[in-house]
C-alpha cells in the first residue's frame, strides 16, 4: 500500500533487541557475587540445608512482594501491607481456635486482606487520595482494627485454646511442613511466584497493569479501565499479604497485633526496588523481583552465617539496598522516557 | 568551512550509537554567530540527538563538540546553559504543577544560590515581558496546566529567551503554534540573529526553513547529507530529494477525488457542547469521508477530539452507528468503533516504557489474548505487519516506544488505532512533527481507509492539511462550526476567513 513510497529499511532496523532486557542481569550478578563471596567465606552457605533455610525465611516476604510488583508497576504503592498481614494472619487463627475447619478459616483472612486491598483501591482511584496517603491510613486503621480484635493479647493457636486437632495438624503444616524436603512456605512461594510472573508477564491483566502506570492517559486512549486494573493490583496485593500473614501464624504458630508484620511493608517495597521495579510505575518484572527478595535474604543469611552483629546486619542490609538500586539506575541504558 | 568569522560551536565527526540504533555518524557541522542555521531531515534523521549532544543530555560515541574552538568536554545541561547555549527541546519539558511565571523563569531561579531570596514580583515581571515578546498575554500565575500545547511550547521557548544566548537551538518550536503565533517567533528569531545569536532551527515546514535560514544542514539515516549556503535558487523539491534520498515525484500533494457514499452517518453530534469550550454544535460524519475540522487556537477544536472519545466533560448527544454513546466512556466509544489519536504523543498517545509491539495493541487486547493470556506470537506478527506497512524505523517490536523519534512515535500510534479496526478514526494533530515522507504515506494510508469506508475526522491547525486531504471541512471560531466547505471551496483563503470570524457574524451566517 505504500510501497511507491518505502524506504529502504536503515541497517540498525535489522538488529533486534534480546528478549530479555538488561534489566535483570544487574541485579542477578550482584546476587550472584554476593554468594560467591559467602560460599568463600563460609563452607555451611552453600548446604543444601541452608539453601532451603533461606528459601523459607524469604518466602513470605517474597510472596508479598509479588503483589507488591504489581502495585508498583501499576503507579501505585502500598504502605498497609504489614497491617494486612497481622490483622488477617491473625483473624484466621482466632477462627480455628473458634473451632472452624481449615477451608473456611483460611477463606475468612483471605477475603478479609482482598477487601482492604479493594478499599485501598477504591480510597485511591475514585477516592482521588494519594496511595501513599490512602494506605498510610489504612496501615494504623488495620493495624488499630487487629489491636480492638485481640484486645492486644497474643494469639495461639492450638488445641488448648479450642482448635480442632485435626484443623490444627492440617494448618500447621502450611507453615511448618514440607513437601520432599522442600519447606511449605517455600513450595507456596514457588507457585506464587509462577502464577504471578505467568499474570504479569504473559496475560492481558498485565499488561493493563503496566499501560496504566506507564501513562494513565494512553491507557485510557487505549479504552483500558484505569481504575478498575488498579483496584485489581489493590486487591492482589491485600490477598496475598493475607496469605502470607496466615503462612505466618501457621509457622510459629502464633501472632500478636502489636508485633507480627511491623514494619514488614518497607522490607517488601525494599525487595521489589532492589529488583527493578520503579516506583514511578510502568516498569516491573515478577524474576527481577524474585531477585531483589533473594538479595536480602541471602545477605540476612550470610550475615548471620558469618557471625556479623544483628546491629551491623541492619546497617548493612540498608547499604545493599541503596547500592543495589543506584547501581541499577546508574548503569540503566540511556533513555528519553 | 569559509566564514569570516570562528563558529562558535562545532560538531567534529560526531557519532552516536543506542543500543541496536545509529543515531548519527561522521557528522560535521559547524554554527556560526549572527546565522539561522536550519537542520532538517526525516523523523529519525538524528536532528534531536545531535542537539541532544550539544545540550549536555547525551553524550557522543565519538568525535568532539567544540565551544569556541576548545573541546567541550563532560558537559553537563546546566553548564552548557552557563555557557550561553539554550535548547528548546522537541518535547515539552515543563513542570505542570507550577505557574506559568515560574516555568519561564525556572532555568534562572535554579540558579540563584539557596541563601539568596527569590524576588518574586520581580520574576513575574520579567516573566510577563518575556512572554509578550512572544505575543502571549497570559498571566504569568496562571497554572501550566491550563494552557493549551500551543501556548505550552510558546513557554517553553520563553524559557530560552531569559538569558542572554549565544546559542539558541529551537527543535520543532512551533509544531503546535499558529501561523501568527510563528510569525512572532520568527521575527524574535531574526532580531536574535541581528544581534549575533547563533541560531539552529529545525522544522518539518521547509517552506519556513527556506523563507527564513541562511543555511541548511540536511541530514539522513544519522549522516549529513549537505549544508546549503547559497539559498538561492534551492526550493522545497529540492530539500525534500535531498532528505529522502529519492524523489517522491508529485505524491506529496493529492486532492480527495471520490465521493462519500451518501449513506447514513456513523458519527453524529447534536447539540454537542463542552463547557466553557464548545457552545453546541451539529455535526454529521458519513462513511468514506475525511471530514477536516479546522480553527484557530481556542475555538474549541483543540477539545472536540477527547470530548467526543470520552475523556473529558461534554453534554449533548453523540451517536455512533445509531448508537447513543455515554458521556466519559472511553471504552464505550471504542466499542462502539471509534479510535482516537490523540495530538500529545508523550502525555497520552504512548505508551513510553513499553515496547513497540505493545503500543501497536494496546487497544485491541482481547483480539490479541485467548482467555486473559496474551498471544505473543499474534502480537509480534501484527506488531511487524504494521511496522512494516507504516514504514516505522524502529530496531524492532521490541523496541522501547520512548526511544522512538516523535514521527516514528506518531506512525505506531497511528497503527494502534487502526489495528482496533475502527468505524470512526478521529485524528487531532495526525502529522505534527512528521517529515514530508512520512506524512504522504499517512495521508495514502488515510485515503486507502477512507476508500474502504472508514470515516475519518481530521482535526488539525495546518490549513494546508486540511486543504490537500480532507473533502470537507468545516471550521471552529468561539465555539461554534462555519459552514460545510467541498469541493473548489476548500482553499486556505476561506477556511481562514471562516476561523476568524467574529461570533456574531457565524450566528446570522448560520442561521441563514
Ligand atoms: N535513547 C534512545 N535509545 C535508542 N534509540 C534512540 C534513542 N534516542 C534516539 N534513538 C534513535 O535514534 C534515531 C534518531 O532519532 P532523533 O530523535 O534524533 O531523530 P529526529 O531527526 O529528531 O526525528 P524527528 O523528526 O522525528 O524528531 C532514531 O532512529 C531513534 O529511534
Ligand atoms: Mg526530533
Amino acid at each position: 500500500m505504500t510501497g511507491s513510497l518505502a524506504q529502504p529499511a536503515t541497517k540498525a532496523v535489522k538488529k533486534r533487541f534480546s528478549r530479555f532486557g538488561g534489566r535483570e542481569t544487574g541485579v542477578a550478578l550482584a546476587l550472584l557475587v554476593m554468594c560467591i563471596v559467602l560460599a568463600i567465606l563460609n563452607d555451611r552457605f552453600l548446604t543444601t540445608n541452608n539453601l532451603l533455610n533461606i528459601g523459607r525465611q524469604v518466602s513470605l516476604l517474597g510472596i508479598m512482594a509479588v503483589g507488591m510488583t504489581f502495585v508498583l508497576a501499576s503507579g501505585e504503592v502500598d504502605l498497609s501491607v504489614g497491617s494486612i498481614y497481622a490483622f488477617c494472619g491473625l483473624v484466621t487463627g482466632m477462627v480455628i481456635v473458634a473451632g472452624y475447619g481449615l477451608f473456611p478459616s483460611l477463606m475468612v483472612g483471605i477475603l478479609a486482606g482482598i477487601v482492604i486491598g479493594i478499599i485501598n483501591g477504591l480510597l485511591s482511584t475514585y477516592g482521588r487520595l494519594p496511595s501513599l496517603i490512602a494506605t498510610l491510613g489504612m496501615l494504623s486503621m488495620v493495624r488499630g482494627a487487629a489491636l480492638i480484635l485481640t484486645d492486644g493479647r497474643p494469639v495461639t493457636v492450638n488445641a488448648r485454646n479450642g482448635a480442632n486437632p485435626d484443623v490444627l495438624g492440617q494448618f500447621t503444616f502450611l507453615g511448618q511442613g514440607a513437601i520432599a524436603g522442600v519447606p511449605m512456605q517455600l513450595v507456596f512461594f514457588v507457585l506464587i511466584a509462577l502464577a504471578g510472573w505467568f499474570l504479569l508477564a504473559r496475560t492481558s491483566f498485565g499488561f493493563r497493569v503496566l499501560a496504566v502506570g506507564g501513562s494513565t492517559k494512553a491507557a485510557r486512549v487505549s479504552g483500558i479501565s484505569v481504575e478498575k486494573v488498579k483496584i485489581a493490583a489493590f486487591a492482589l496485593m491485600g490477598g496475598l499479604a493475607a496469605f502470607a500473614g496466615i503462612l505466618s501464624i501457621a509457622f510459629l504458630p502464633s501472632g500478636q497485633a502489636g508485633r507480627t508484620g511491623l514494619g514488614l511493608e518497607l522490607d517488601v517495597i525494599a525487595a521489589t526496588i532492589v529488583g527493578g521495579t520503579s516506583l514511578a510505575g510502568g516498569e516491573g518484572t515478577i524474576i527481577g523481583t524474585i531477585l531483589g527478595v533473594l538479595i536480602i535474604g541471602v545477605l540476612r543469611n550470610g550475615l548471620v552465617l558469618t557471625g556479623v552483629s544483628p546491629f551491623a546486619q541492619e546497617f548493612l542490609i540498608g547499604l545493599v539496598i541503596v547500592v543495589a538500586v543506584a547501581i541499577d539506575r546508574w548503569t540503566i541504558r540511556e533513555r528519553r522516557v | 568551512m569559509q566564514t569570516d568569522t570562528l563558529p562558535v560551536v562545532s560538531f567534529q565527526r560526531i557519532g552516536k550509537s543506542f543500543p541496536g540504533v545509529r543515531a548519527l555518524s561522521n557528522v560535521s557541522l559547524a554554527l556560526n554567530p549572527g546565522e539561522i542555521h536550519a537542520v532538517i531531515g526525516e523523523n529519525g534523521a538524528g536532528k534531536s540527538t545531535l542537539m541532544n549532544i550539544l545540550a549536555g543530555v547525551l553524550a557522543p560515541s565519538e568525535g568532539t563538540l567544540m565551544l569556541d574552538g576548545k573541546p567541550l568536554r563532560l558537559s553537563s545541561p546546566l553548564e552548557v546553559r552557563r555557557r550561553g547555549i539554550a535548547v528548546v527541546f522537541q518535547e515539552l519539558s515543563l513542570c505542570r504543577n507550577l505557574s506559568v511565571g515560574e516555568n519561564v523563569m525556572l532555568p534562572a531561579l535554579a540558579e540563584i544560590p539557596p541563601w539568596q531570596l527569590i524576588r518574586r514580583a520581580r520574576a513575574q515581571a520579567r516573566s510577563r515581558e518575556i512572554l509578550a515578546r512572544l505575543g502571549m498575554d497570559t498571566d504569568p500565575a496562571t497554572p501550566l496546566r491550563d494552557l493549551s500545547v500551543a501556548q505550552m511550547q510558546l513557554v517553553e521557548i520563553a524559557r530560552a529567551l531569559v538569558r542572554k544566548v549565544r546559542v539558541l537551538v529551537l527543535d520543532e518550536p512551533n509544531s503546535a503554534l499558529s501561523p501568527h503565533e510563528s510569525e512572532h517567533l520568527f521575527n524574535i528569531m531574526r532580531q536574535l540573529r541581528d544581534d549575533g545569536v547563533a541560531i539552529v532551527y529545525i522544522s518539518h515546514h521547509l517552506n519556513e526553513v527556506l523563507a527564513i535560514s541562511d543555511r541548511i544542514s540536511v541530514m539522513r539515516d544519522g549522516e549529513l547529507v549537505e549544508s546549503i549556503t547559497d539559498l538561492s535558487g534551492v526550493t522545497v523539491p529540492h530539500l525534500v530529494a535531498s532528505m529522502v534520498g529519492r524523489d517522491l515525484g508529485d505524491a506529496v500533494p493529492y486532492g480527495l477525488t471520490h465521493k462519500p457514499a451518501e449513506a447514513q452517518p456513523v458519527l453524529s453530534l447534536r447539540d454537542f457542547r463542552v463547557p466553557g469550550e464548545i457552545h453546541g454544535i451539529d455535526l454529521d460524519l458519513r462513511p468514506g469521508e475525511i471530514l477536516g475540522v479546522g480553527g484557530l487556537p481556542g475555538s474549541g477544536k483543540d477539545i472536540l477530539a477527547e470530548a467526543i472519545f470520552g475523556l473529558c466533560p461534554r453534554s449533548g448527544e453523540v451517536t455512533v452507528c445509531g448508537q447513543i454513546l455515554p458521556a466519559q466512556k472511553p471504552m464505550a466509544a471504542i466499542q462502539g468503533g471509534i479510535a482516537l489519536i490523540p495530538a500529545d504523543r508523550r502525555n497520552g498517545g504512548a505508551l513510553l516504557t513499553m515496547s513497540v509491539a505493545q503500543n501497536v495493541v494496546s487497544s485491541t487486547l482481547d483480539r490479541h489474548s485467548r482467555i486473559g493470556v496474551l498471544l505473543n506470537a499474534l502480537i509480534g506478527d501484527t506488531a511487524a505487519r504494521q511496522i512494516r506497512a507504516f514504514d516505522a524505523r524502529v530496531s524492532g517490536p521490541a523496541q522501547v516506544m520512548g526511544t522512538l523519534s516523535g514521527g516514528n512515535q506518531q506512525k505506531i500510534i497511528l497503527s494502534r488505532g487502526i489495528v482496533s479496526e475502527p468505524r470512526v478514526l478521529i485524528l487531532h494533530e495526525p502529522t505534527r512533527g512528521i517529515d514530508v515522507g512520512a506524512k504522504a504515506e499517512i495521508y495514502a494510508i488515510l485515503k486507502r481507509l477512507a476508500q474502504e469506508g472508514l470515516a475519518v475526522l481530521m482535526i488539525s491547525s495546518e490549513l494546508p492539511e486540511l486543504v490537500l486531504h480532507a473533502n470537507r471541512v468545516v471550521m471552529m471560531a468561539h465555539g461554534t462550526l462555519s459552514r460545510d466547505f467541498t469541493g473548489a471551496e476548500i482553499t486556505e483563503q476561506n477556511l481562514m476567513m471562516a476561523a476568524s470570524v467574529q461570533p456574531a457574524h457565524l450566528v446570522a451566517e448560520g442561521a441563514a
